[in-house]
């Protein structure tokens, strides 16, 4: 009885174990919107793009600044959880925006931060998908 | 990004991922795939690298094509062994091309399979004169498999009405020294026994051998660490750099 147990035991490992590496590479892989989800409210990128936005239509370039950096600081954080399963390249581009975004705001440019903000939000939605 | 960290986890995903695949695929010799099990081997190996080193885009996509061609080569392996039909109307069926000594060029022709494959499929086979071949069979695979007329076979000791000893598959009893229990269960034998006969060769320990197996005509063949061989032969034949 204990041989057959051990032999069923050895059983469920031969199927269990693939089956969980497999598990564990899907959810990696799949992960990016998971990992999107921000955890507090320093690493909440679509909330720090819309105070931003506010910020800059109302001409608030010194919220604007602050939250800019809050946003730098948290995307930051946000990327180290995503980078296995999202696109290099929307993280990169997402980078790109940030920084423009840096430089339209340092600039007071409100045209241009607006066009930016409009583009950082659209690939961070694009991020996972 | 850190993309070297990235391109590390992607590539423990592919490498598992394939090896768990590869596995369920099955065993086949690389002499007996076919084209097409080749060039499935081929694409699969592809859609793997792309996971680990194509970071432009997500890993998903590749793996859902890895597992996609996987099954499909699986379903197709299945179904193969299922039914004789899809087997040969899949995978095709051997050819005869060489019959009672005579060339067949209409199923060359069919095959597109021309003398000088012929001949050179024939010399590696060791046949370099066309009228000792009895039969040759092209297979799907693209092997030649050839039978050379009866008077022209290796001899053998039923030919020669000699008995011969009973032989089998040797078990290994002992594996780069430890020793394997399950197989002396096997042969109906137990620690005891082995320890005996070990000390009959002059072994004191089973860690003192490499490999010891156990034969059909029930003697032992022993392989110590210890040689006692001190200077191998040198089979090289140019002073290189080591």
């Amino acid at each position: 009885m204990h041989e057959g147990m051990n032999l069923n035991m050895r059983k469920f490992f031969v199927i269990f174990t693939p089956v969980v590496i497999l598990a564990i590479s899907i959810f990696i892989m799949l992960s990016c919107s998971f990992f999107k989800k921000p955890k507090g409210d320093l690493d909440n990128i679509p909330k720090h793009i819309d105070i931003i936005t506010k910020a800059v239509t109302s001409d608030n370039w010194p919220l604007a600044e602050q939250n800019l950096s809050q946003l730098e600081s948290g995307w930051k954080t946000v990327i180290k959880r995503v980078q296995f399963s999202c696109e290099r390249d929307e993280i990169n581009a997402l980078n790109v925006s940030i920084a423009r975004l840096k430089a339209s705001i340092a600039a007071k440019d409100k045209t241009s931060a607006l066009i930016e903000l409009s583009e950082a939000m659209q690939h961070w939605n694009s991020l996972g998908k | 990004m850190n993309e070297g960290l990235v391109v590390f986890v992607r590539a423990i995903i592919a490498f598992f991922s394939l090896l768990i695949f590869t596995r369920l695929l099955g065993k086949k010799q690389v002499s007996q795939l076919t084209l097409f099990d080749y060039i499935l081997g081929i694409t699969i190996g592809s859609m793997a690298a792309s996971i680990t080193t194509d970071l432009a885009s997500r890993a998903w996509p590749h793996w859902i094509g890895l597992i996609t061609w996987v099954a499909a080569g699986f379903a197709v392996d299945l179904l193969t062994t299922k039914s004789r039909y899809l087997s040969k109307y899949i995978e095709g069926e051997p050819v005869i091309i060489i019959m009672n000594g005579k060339i067949l060029e209409g199923n060359m022709r069919k095959l597109r399979y021309n003398a000088t494959n012929l001949q050179q499929q024939l010399r590696s086979k060791d046949v370099f004169d066309m009228s000792e071949v009895h039969f040759a069979v092209l297979e799907p695979n693209g092997e030649l498999s050839v039978l050379k007329k009866p008077e022209l076979q290796p001899l053998t000791p039923k030919d020669m009405n000699i008995p011969v000893s009973n032989t089998g598959i040797g078990i290994e009893l002992i594996y780069d020294g430890i020793v394997i229990d399950m197989n002396l269960k096997q042969i109906k034998q137990d620690r005891k026994w082995l320890d005996s006969q070990l000390k009959a060769y002059g072994v004191k320990d089973p860690s003192e051998v490499f490999l010891a197996t156990f034969e059909a005509s029930g003697s032992l063949y022993i392989d110590k660490f210890k040689d006692k061989i001190q200077r191998p032969i040198d089979i090289g034949d140019f002073k290189g750099p080591y």
